[in-house]
């Protein structure tokens, strides 16, 4: 009975490793993609990369590069690191940080969508309603699976810590 | 809704021209694009219409945009095909399909056509306030009359009549609560004075709803041109332009009364939220350090 539990239980964190391992590079790639979006964007010629930001009034183009090469370091780091923990943390620091950008730009009452991929979304005809409904989604996508993610890696090393420190 | 405050005062006297052409390759038909930003980051793109050589004529359009409202105003006074891409560029706003997304935005509009019109129909009743091209009957656009604000005017003298009488009707149907018209004197920077004698009326209306805790002040400059200026402006693209700058260098003021928190003070809050969670990997990885050292 008890072998059978083991048993389980090792698939089932055999399975959430893996789970955690796929969020990292579905993240990792999300990140890049975007970076690589927020690049071009910023790149282009758009009224809007001339005018401030709404909250940080710093001009678009700026906070677009910005936000690019943080994006793409941190996607970087989930693709090539081996260290979950500075991943998923990474993840979940940005994550958070878009989730306040987002409600902030709420309470200031800019209702435009965010213009989180500048321009591009002209140059793949999607409309912006559209682009941003699915950066909505990503940023759902990369807060709860980091959170869960360090909450199960969390819950791992103290599980494997307990043992050594009895 | 709250509505976030949009005070400008004056102009920060940056101007950036551009000029191309039409996309037709057409030498003889300028497109003169001015974007002027305002103290409070507010950005005028004014393009000139005209007769392409094709014989398409092509109309005057205007754009403003602000962080706060993204799109503040357009001006209409467009071919169909004009239109239609006027309201391309507010591509942001409007839904693949051409239905404006709604959010605050102010509409200035002028003569609307079919079949865009429907779009146009669109704006109107998604836009939480409208600035209205004085051309605009309350029988052409089937307003939602609670979003007018202020009504721009910009014609001839001759005209004049009918739009106070048209302000009166709308204020007799309750569209607006006070019409307040304001006719100043003549500006001009050079030339002389003969060349502005038929400017009678620098138009600028002002019309304050106070029923929605604001007000409005907007003026519009000077645009009823001598014959000899018109004739000017007609060959001389310069000169056009420089006319144009003047022209929105009298928009002077619109202002806003805000309801809850100013938007710079949550501005604040919201950035020093941001840079506390931006700055927590340093002091975690700061905390960690120190507790490594002591152990």
């Amino acid at each position: 009975m008890r072998q059978k539990f083991e048993i389980v239980f090792t698939r089932y964190l055999q399975a959430m490793g893996n789970l955690v391992r796929s969020f990292i590079y579905s993240a990792g790639c999300l990140l890049l993609a975007t970076a690589i979006a927020k690049f071009i964007s910023a790149s282009g010629s758009a009224s809007i990369l001339h005018s401030p930001d709404p909250i940080l009034s710093i001009k678009s183009r700026y906070v677009l590069c910005f936000l690019g090469a943080i994006e793409f370091a941190i996607g970087l780091i989930c693709a090539f690191s081996k260290r979950q923990w500075l991943q998923a943390g990474l993840i979940a620091w940005l994550a958070t940080n878009f989730l306040l950008y987002r409600l902030g730009l709420e309470w200031i009452g800019h209702r435009k969508p965010c213009s989180c991929l500048g321009n591009l979304t002209d140059a793949l005809h999607i409309s912006s309603q559209t682009a941003d409904v699915a950066m909505k989604i990503i940023l759902a996508y990369l807060l709860i699976g980091s959170y869960t993610s360090l909450l199960w890696l969390w819950c791992q090393r103290k599980s494997t810590a307990a043992p050594a420190t009895m | 809704m709250s509505i976030p405050s949009v005070k400008i005062t004056s102009f920060k006297s940056t101007l950036t021209q551009e000029r191309t052409y039409s996309t037709n390759g057409d030498s003889n038909f300028p497109y003169i694009r001015i974007t002027e930003e305002f103290s409070t980051n507010l950005f005028l793109t004014f393009r000139e219409g005209g007769t392409t050589k094709s014989g398409e004529r092509v109309a005057n359009e205007a754009v403003f945009e602000t962080p706060d409202y993204p799109v503040i105003g357009i001006a209409l006074f467009a071919s169909r095909y004009q239109q239609a891409r006027l309201l391309s560029l507010l591509n942001n706003r409007i839904v693949e399909d051409g239905e404006y997304a709604g959010g605050p935005a102010y509409v200035i509009s002028g003569y609307v056509e079919k079949p865009v019109n429907m779009k146009i129909t669109q704006i109107y009743s998604k836009a939480d306030y409208l600035l209205l091209e004085q051309s605009i009957s309350s029988d052409k656009a089937p307003l939602n009359v609670s979003k007018i604000m202020a009504v721009r005017s910009s014609r001839q003298d001759a005209v004049w009549p009918y739009e106070s009488i048209m302000y009166e009707s709308w204020s007799q149907v309750g569209l607006v609560s006070k019409v307040d018209l304001n006719i100043s004197a003549t500006r001009r920077n050079s030339g002389s004075d003969s060349d502005f004698k038929r400017v009678i009326l620098p138009q600028g209306t002002l019309v304050s709803d106070k029923r929605f805790g604001f007000s409005v002040s907007y003026f519009w400059g000077i645009d009823h041109l001598a014959d000899s200026e018109i004739a000017k402006m007609a060959t001389d693209p310069d000169y056009r332009t420089n006319r144009y700058y003047l022209k929105y260098r009298h928009l002077t003021a619109i202002n806003q009364k805000s309801t809850f928190l100013p938007n710079s003070i949550r501005r604040a809050i919201i950035i020093c939220a941001l840079a506390s969670t931006a700055l927590l990997p340093v002091l975690l990885i700061l905390w960690r350090k120190k507790n490594a050292s002591k152990i």
